[in-house]
C-alpha cells in the first residue's frame, strides 16, 4: 500500500469522529469542516513521520485541538463564505435535542481551551492526564479549566444545571 | 454521574456536518511539505550566508603572530561592528590607525587600548585622525583635543592644525590656519590669503594658546625638543621652498635654514635625544611632494642631522634606505624609529628601527588594509609593543540585536520541535489515541464515509 493509499484509508476511517469533535469545538458546521480539512492537510504533509510512529490518532487529535485554539485566536467568529453548504443531520425535536442545542450554544460561549477540555473529557472520555497530554498543558490546568468550564456552563445553560451539579460532585 | 453531559455532547455532535474528504488532500499535503522543507532549507542557507558574510567573523580580524624577540608584533584590523570610543572609551591607547572596512563606509579611526581593546573613532569624510600624545591619553585633532580616557573633547583654537606633542603630553604645537581652505574673504581678514598663519602651542594645563610665529605655513611640520623648551618647525607657502625654523617657547629665535624640495623635517620626534640636532629626511629621485603622490618613484632616502647651534647639515652614512618614511616617531635605545608606509599599496605599514648601518629592524606590523599608523611616543621608546587583535564580541548594541534576530528563529524552531517531540512521546506514553477513532465511531453509531 502506498503512502497516499494508507493516508486515504486512515482519513476516511477517522473522518466522522473528527467532524463531530470539530463541530463541538467550533459550534459552527462551516468552521468545523474547515478545521477538519486543515487537520487532514497537515496530517498529509507529515504522514510519513506520523504513520511511522504508529500513533496517528494521537497526532491527529493534537493537531485538531491545538489548531482549533490557535486558529480561533486568528479568525474568531468571522463569516467564512463557502460555495456549497455542508449537509446537516436532521433534528428530531425531542427533549434530548433541546438539551443538545443548549449544550452546543453554551459550548460556543466558552473559551476555546475550556471547550476543548470538556470535549476531551466528556465526549472523548479521556482522563485528565490524557487531556493534559493532548493539549500540552499541565494536569492541574486541565482540572482548573474543567472546573471553570462547568461553572460557566452551569450559569449559561440552565437545562444542564442538574447534570452539571452531578458532574461537579 | 456525568452521563447527562456526555449524552448532551453526543446529541450535540450529531448535528455535525456530514464529513467529506477534501479534494486532493494528499497532493495538497505533499505540496505543503515541499514548501515547508524549501523554506526551512532557505532559512538555514540564509543563516549560514549571513554569518559568513559578516566580515572577518569566520576568518578572524587578522592573522596574528605572537610577539617575541625575533618576530615582529602585529596589529590586527578591527571588526566592522566594533564599539566606538564614545560608547566605551579605552584610553590611554597604545596605537591608533585608520581602517576603511567598517560600518561607517569611510576611513575610520581605530584606537587600541592598553588592555588590547579596539574602539572605532568615526570621522567625517576627509578628516584626519590626528596625533596621539606621547602618553597615549590625548588625541590632537583639528581644532580640538580628545581625552581618550573620558571621551571628552576640548576645543583648542578654531582652525588649528596640530603638528606635534611636547614629550610631557601637556603642550601641543599647532598652526592656526589663516589663509587656506576658504573661499570667502571677510572684513576681519581671517580669509585673506595675504594674512600669514600663526604657529604656536596650546597648553593643556592653562587652556591657553601662545603664538610664536606669524608666518605662512601651508605644509607645516614641527617637533618639540626633548626638554620641551624649543621647537623646530618648517614653514613656507605651498609649492615654494620651506624653511626650518628653530625657536624657543619663550619666543627667542634660533637658526633658520632653507630646505630643498627633497628635504623635510623627519617627524614629531625629529629632535635627537641629546637635543643638539634636528633630523631631516632627504629623498632620492623625486621631490617629496611628488614622492608622496607616487611613492614608487622614491629611490631610497637618508637622514640628515641639522646642528641647531650652527645650522650645519650632516648626512648619515646610509645613502639609500628602503621603504617610505612616514615619520620619525621616537628613539628606541638611541636609534630612530620610523613608520615605514611602504612604497606600494600592497606593503603593510611597519614600525621600524632605522639602524645606523642602513638596515631596518621591524618592531610592529600593521595588518594589510589599515594605514596611517600612529604609536604614542612613550610606547615607541619604552613600550613592549606586543601583538594586538580585535575582539569580535566588543560589538555595538545593534550588532547584538541583529545577531539575535538572525539566531532567534532557528533556535525557536529547535525549541518548538523539541517540545513537540516531547509531547508526542508523552502522548505515546499516556496511550492517548490508542483504540480511538474507528472504535469510537462504532460506539457513536457514526456515519459511513462517502
Amino acid at each position: 500500500m502506498t503512502d497516499a493509499e494508507s493516508f486515504d484509508e486512515y482519513a476516511r476511517s477517522r473522518l466522522p469522529m473528527l467532524a463531530r469533535v470539530a463541530y463541538l469545538l467550533t459550534g459552527d458546521p462551516f468552521l468545523a469542516d474547515d478545521l477538519v480539512q486543515l487537520t487532514l492537510l497537515r496530517l498529509a504533509s507529515r504522514w510519513e513521520q506520523v504513520s511511522a510512529a504508529r500513533e496517528p490518532d494521537a497526532y491527529v487529535r493534537r493537531i485538531l485541538y491545538t489548531q482549533h485554539v490557535s486558529w480561533w485566536r486568528r479568525v474568531r467568529r468571522e463569516a467564512l463564505p463557502v460555495a456549497v453548504l455542508p449537509e446537516r443531520a436532521a433534528a428530531d425535536f425531542t427533549g434530548e435535542t433541546v438539551t443538545a442545542l443548549a449544550v452546543r450554544e453554551a459550548l460556543a460561549r466558552l473559551a476555546p481551551r475550556q471547550r476543548a477540555v470538556l470535549v476531551l473529557r466528556y465526549f472523548e472520555d479521556l482522563s485528565e492526564a490524557e487531556t493534559a497530554a493532548v493539549l500540552g498543558i499541565a494536569v492541574g490546568t486541565v482540572k482548573s479549566q474543567t472546573r471553570d468550564a462547568l461553572a460557566r456552563l452551569r450559569v449559561i445553560a440552565l437545562e444542564l444545571s442538574g447534570s452539571l451539579a452531578e458532574v461537579n460532585r | 454521574m456525568s452521563e447527562t453531559l456526555r449524552e448532551a455532547l453526543r446529541r450535540a455532535a450529531e448535528s455535525a456536518p456530514a464529513p467529506r474528504m477534501g479534494e486532493q488532500l494528499w497532493r495538497r499535503g505533499r505540496r505543503r511539505r515541499r514548501v515547508r522543507r524549501a523554506v526551512t532549507g532557505l532559512a538555514g542557507l540564509l543563516l549560514v550566508v549571513s554569518l559568513a558574510a559578516m566580515p572577518g567573523l569566520l576568518a578572524g580580524g587578522a592573522g596574528l603572530q605572537p610577539a617575541d624577540g625575533r618576530t615582529p608584533a602585529t596589529l590586527g584590523r578591527p571588526y566592522a561592528w566594533q564599539l566606538t570610543y564614545g560608547q566605551d572609551a579605552n584610553g590611554p591607547v597604545v596605537a591608533a590607525f585608520i581602517d576603511p572596512a567598517t560600518i561607517y563606509l569611510e576611513a575610520t579611526g581605530v584606537l587600541v587600548g592598553r588592555d588590547g581593546s579596539y574602539r572605532l573613532f568615526p570621522m567625517n569624510p576627509g578628516e584626519d585622525l590626528g596625533f596621539v600624545s606621547p602618553d597615549g591619553r590625548y588625541l590632537a585633532r583639528w581644532g580640538e583635543i580628545v581625552d581618550l580616557v573620558t571621551g571628552r573633547a576640548m576645543p583648542t583654537v578654531d582652525r588649528a592644525r596640530p603638528l606635534a606633542w611636547a614629550p610631557d603630553s601637556r603642550r601641543l604645537l599647532l598652526v592656526v590656519d589663516r589663509d587656506d581652505g576658504f573661499i570667502e574673504y571677510g572684513p576681519n581678514g581671517e580669509s585673506d590669503p595675504s594674512h600669514p598663519d600663526d604657529v604656536g602651542f596650546y597648553d593643556l594645563d592653562s587652556g591657553t594658546t601662545t603664538i610664536l610665529l606669524n608666518t605662512d605655513a601651508d605644509t607645516p611640520a614641527g617637533a618639540f625638543s626633548p626638554d620641551g623648551r624649543r621647537i623646530a618647525v618648517t614653514v613656507g607657502k605651498v609649492g615654494e621652498a620651506q624653511t626650518l625654523r628653530v625657536i624657543d617657547v619663550a619666543g627667542a629665535s634660533g637658526i633658520s635654514l632653507e630646505l630643498t624640495d627633497r628635504q623635510r623635517l623627519a617627524g614629531e620626534a625629529a629632535w635627537t635625544p641629546d637635543g643638539r640636532s634636528v633630523v631631516l629626511v632627504a629623498g632620492n629621485g623625486c621631490p617629496w611632494s611628488d614622492c608622496e603622490a607616487w611613492p614608487g618613484s622614491l629611490q631610497g632616502w637618508r637622514m640628515q642631522r641639522v646642528d641647531v647651534a650652527t645650522g650645519e647639515v650632516a648626512d648619515e652614512a646610509a645613502t639609500a634606505r628602503p621603504g617610505f618614511p612616514g615619520g620619525l616617531v621616537g628613539w628606541r635605545d638611541g636609534e630612530p624609529v620610523f613608520v615605514d608606509q611602504g612604497v606600494s599599496p600592497e606593503e603593510p605599514e611597519e614600525l621600524v628601527v632605522a639602524a645606523a648601518d642602513g638596515a631596518e629592524r621591524v618592531l610592529l606590523v600593521l595588518a594589510h588594509g589599515s594605514g596611517l599608523l600612529n604609536v604614542p611616543r612613550d610606547e615607541v621608546e619604552h613600550g613592549a609593543l606586543g601583538s594586538q587583535a580585535a575582539n569580535p564580541l566588543a560589538a555595538q548594541p545593534w550588532v547584538v540585536l541583529c545577531l539575535l534576530a538572525c539566531l532567534a528563529p532557528p533556535v525557536l524552531l529547535l525549541l518548538v520541535l523539541r517540545r513537540r517531540r516531547r509531547a508526542v512521546r508523552a502522548l505515546r506514553g499516556s496511550g492517548v489515541g490508542q483504540g480511538a477513532g474507528a472504535d469510537d465511531l462504532r460506539a457513536e453509531g457514526g456515519d459511513a464515509v462517502a
